[in-house]
Order: C-alpha cells, then structure tokens, then sequence
C-alpha cells in the first residue's frame, strides 16, 4: 500500500473509531460526570446486575469518591512550591483578616480587650468561622437527584451547608462528616469533600455513608472547620446538642434515614 | 462546567501554588482522566489482572496519570500550550489515555499477544469487498493507530487529527492553529514518515517475541 493509501485508511479508521467509542461509552461517560438521570442510573445498574462486562464497566465508570480527590490534592499540593506572588497573597489575607477582627474588637470593646485580642490574632490569625446550616441531605452524588429519596449505607451523598453571615475565608475551611446513630449511640466518620463553593462561604458537600451503617434513625454532621481544628467523633458523640459551635470550627447535623439494601 | 477561559485561570493559578485553585483543578480533571483511564482499562483487560477490583484499578491508574502530569512542579501540564488550539481537558485526556495505555501495555502487548494480525497485514487499502479481510485489516489499522497515538505528543495527535480524520486543508489547519503553512507542510510529511514507519516495524516484527 502506498504512503497515501495508508493515511487515508488511517483516517478513516480513526473516525470509525471515535464514532463506534462515542456510542459505546456514551451513557457510562456521562455516569462519570455525574448527567445521568435517577431512571437513567438504575437502568445502567440493572444492566451491570445482569452481565459481568457491564458490571465491570459500571465499577469502572461510576464516580472516583470526593476522598480520591482530596487525597490528591494533598499529595500533589506539595508538588507545586507557592509563587512569591502567592505567598505575599496568603500573607496579605492573614493580615487583612487579623487587622478586620482586631478593629472589630477594638470598636465593640475595652482597650484592654483590643490588646488581649490583638495577642490572640497573633496567635491564632484565622476569621472565625460563621454558623452553617444544613439544606436537606439527598442521596445520589448531584443535587438534581431528587429530594427525599432513601438513603443507603455505603452510598453517596450531598448536601448544600449556607453560611448564614458572608465568610471571605470559606476557601480555606474543609466540610468534615460524621454520622451518629441515635440508639444505640454510636458515631461513624463518612468521607466528604466540597463539591462546589461559593463566595459567601456557602459549599456543596459530598460524600458517602459508612458501609457499616445499620438501618434506622441518624443524623449526618457536618463540621466546616480550617484543617487541623475539627472536632473529634468523641467530641461529636458526647455532645448532646446539634450545634457545635467553635471559633475555628462550627457543627450542623441533619436528621436522616438510613436504609441498607 | 466552567468555561475554557475560566479553566486556563484556574490552572495557572494552581501551578503558582494557590491551594484552592489546585483542588477546582482536580475536581474539573478528574473525571476526564478518569474516563479516559476506564475506556483503556476495559479495552485492555485480560488475564490474571482481570479478577481484580475494577474500581480500585481505575483509581490507581487514575492516581498515576495525576501524579505524572504534576510531578517535577508540573511539567508535563506545563507543556500545554492554548495556543496550540487543542483544549486543556482535550490535552489531560491525551496524556492520561496515553499514560495508562503506555502502563496498560507493559504488562501485556497487543502486538506480540496476536501474532496472526501481524501476519495479515494488508498490502491492499481495505475495502469492504472481503468482510473477513475487511475485519483484520480494520483490526490492524486500529494497532497502527494505538502506535500513533503512542508516538505522537499531544501536539502531533492533534494536528493528525485536523488534518486526516477531519480532512482540514493545510490552509484550515494553519489558520486553526496558528502554525505557518510551512509548519503544517512539515507536520504532513512527518506523520506520512511515521506512518509508514510503524507499519514497516509491524510489518517486520513477523509476531515474534519483543522485549517488554
């Protein structure tokens, strides 16, 4: 064959093969990417119950977990030394937010409690965090997939957390997610990252329940904390409210209901 | 999905180390790589690594393809070019099919599992006339391809792909990518070279053992 021949044979097996790619992965890319609908989703698990190819390619395709990509994110981010831009950056905020709080202070308070604050922003010069409250908690990994529907140990799921004063910090907090059986007591780490996030502070926070979940009456906390500060399950399971409120760390809960298979 | 613009803003500030920019970057990537990385595996999977957790190996490989775009302070994302024309998504997907094809294959080569493929190459362009034929020439063009696909940067895929499969003039293909005519002339006879190369190297491989 000649030089042109070949090239023009590759040409077209390189458009029959996106063309024949595009069908056959079209449903489970859009699996990944999270756009399939709740019909949609079931049909595709159906079909993975069915047939080993299929259930490989559903165990494939189905969402890498949100602790994936944090776990990612701190193994890459020491990768990248910060640019001396970034770093006069970060030191700008830390300022700027430690100089709002002190003059805060200063104006609502005593001299002396401007000083004793000034040694804490010193210490500690980190925007408190505001009170966060929990939307409804709904299974799946979009928000579009539906309110209301039951929520399955081992599963994911996602929930928006409003901040309820505008937070200018809130890219430098992290959600934190607990589950706490209510008979008997008992509370179980569930892995969460920030979906989306806002600029008021607000996120979208998924995750995805403990495996070993009984059914019954729990309620999902989420801690928005800076890294470092979040409170311990112990913290979580002695506390008889729903609201844990800190400086550097705030507590929402929401009630839910688990179901298991 | 955030725009391309808002992509290429995001991405440089990652590389200049802003911790929040670096965790939308892995949000918007991952699911690209992850794709990319599932389509290889699939296509890929045979023998003992077939009883493995699927999910787990895509991750891993995911992880792979991620740690090899960032490491040395990113220097394989850095080589992206905007310019070039072809999307920083379309480029990580590149690089990450090719990465886990490249990973893929060193535990097992297509080229030397199916020797009769090897032996069938066709001196003939394909046509339709002998559906078996037609079915083993497809075949092998698709291991040709594969090849490319190895050989090629990101950059070179992308101009075979403007200038064969989608048939663009060289003229289209400069004012595409901003290259002068002359550059995509040069293109033109490279990839006619490498093409012809690979198919002599398969050609001449007459299926026996390679090292891995």
């Amino acid at each position: 064959m000649d030089d042109t021949g070949l090239l023009r044979d590759l040409a077209r097996a390189a458009r029959e093969e996106e063309a024949e790619e595009r069908d056959r992965w079209d449903r489970w890319d859009r699996l990944t990417d999270g756009e399939l609908s709740p019909e949609e989703e079931a049909e595709l698990q159906e079909l993975a119950g069915n047939s080993a190819e299929s259930h490989q390619a559903y165990e494939a395709f189905r969402p890498l977990s949100p602790e994936f990509r944090a776990k990612m994110v701190a193994e890459i981010g020491p990768l990248i030394p910060p640019s001396v831009f970034v770093r006069w950056r970060d030191a700008f905020i830390r300022w700027r937010d430690a100089h709002l709080f002190f003059w805060r202070a200063a104006y609502s308070g005593s001299g002396l409690a401007a000083a004793a604050t000034t040694l804490i922003l010193v210490l500690r010069p980190l925007a408190p965090i505001p009170v966060y409250t929990l939307a409804e908690v709904i299974p799946g990994v979009k928000t579009e997939r539906g309110e209301g529907a039951a929520l399955f140990a081992g599963e994911p799921f996602t929930v928006d957390a409003h901040a309820e004063k505008k937070f200018g910090n809130g890219k430098a907090v992290e959600p934190y997610c607990f589950v706490k059986i209510v008979q008997p007591v008992a509370v179980h780490a569930a892995g969460c990252s920030a979906l989306k996030r806002y600029e008021n502070g607000s996120m979208t926070v998924q995750g995805r329940l403990p495996q070993d979940l009984p059914a019954g009456r729990a309620t999902l906390w989420v801690v928005i904390a800076y890294p470092g500060h979040q409170p311990t399950a112990e913290a979580i399971e002695a506390s008889p409210g729903a609201l844990l409120q800190k400086r550097l760390s705030v507590t929402a809960s929401k009630e839910i209901e688990i179901r298991t298979p | 999905m955030i725009d391309s613009n808002e992509l290429q803003a995001i991405l440089k500030r990652a590389l200049s180390g802003d911790q929040a920019a670096l965790r939308s970057l892995i949000d918007e990537i991952t699911p690209v790589i992850q794709k990319r990385v599932a389509r290889a595996l699939l296509s890929y999977r045979q023998g003992p690594s077939a009883g493995r957790d699927v999910h787990q190996e895509v991750e891993d490989l995911s992880q792979e393809v991620l740690q090899y775009l960032f490491a040395d302070n990113a220097r394989v994302l850095r080589r992206w070019d905007p310019e070039l024309g072809l999307s920083l998504l379309n480029y990580v997907g590149f690089v990450g099919e090719r990465r886990a094809m490249g990973i893929l294959r060193g535990k097992r080569s297509p080229w030397i599992d199916d020797p009769t493929l090897i032996e069938e190459l066709p001196d003939q362009p394909y046509s339709g006339d002998n559906p078996e034929r037609a079915a083993a020439s497809r075949e092998i063009l698709r291991l040709l391809l594969d090849r490319l696909k190895e050989e090629l940067s990101a950059e070179g895929w992308h101009m075979f792909d403007l200038l064969l499969p989608q048939d663009l003039t060289p003229e289209e293909v400069a004012q595409e990518t901003g290259k002068s005519l002359a550059a995509v002339y040069q293109w033109q006879s490279r990839l006619r070279k490498l093409a012809r190369r690979l198919r002599d190297e398969l050609s001449n491989s007459n299926g026996e053992p390679q090292k891995p």
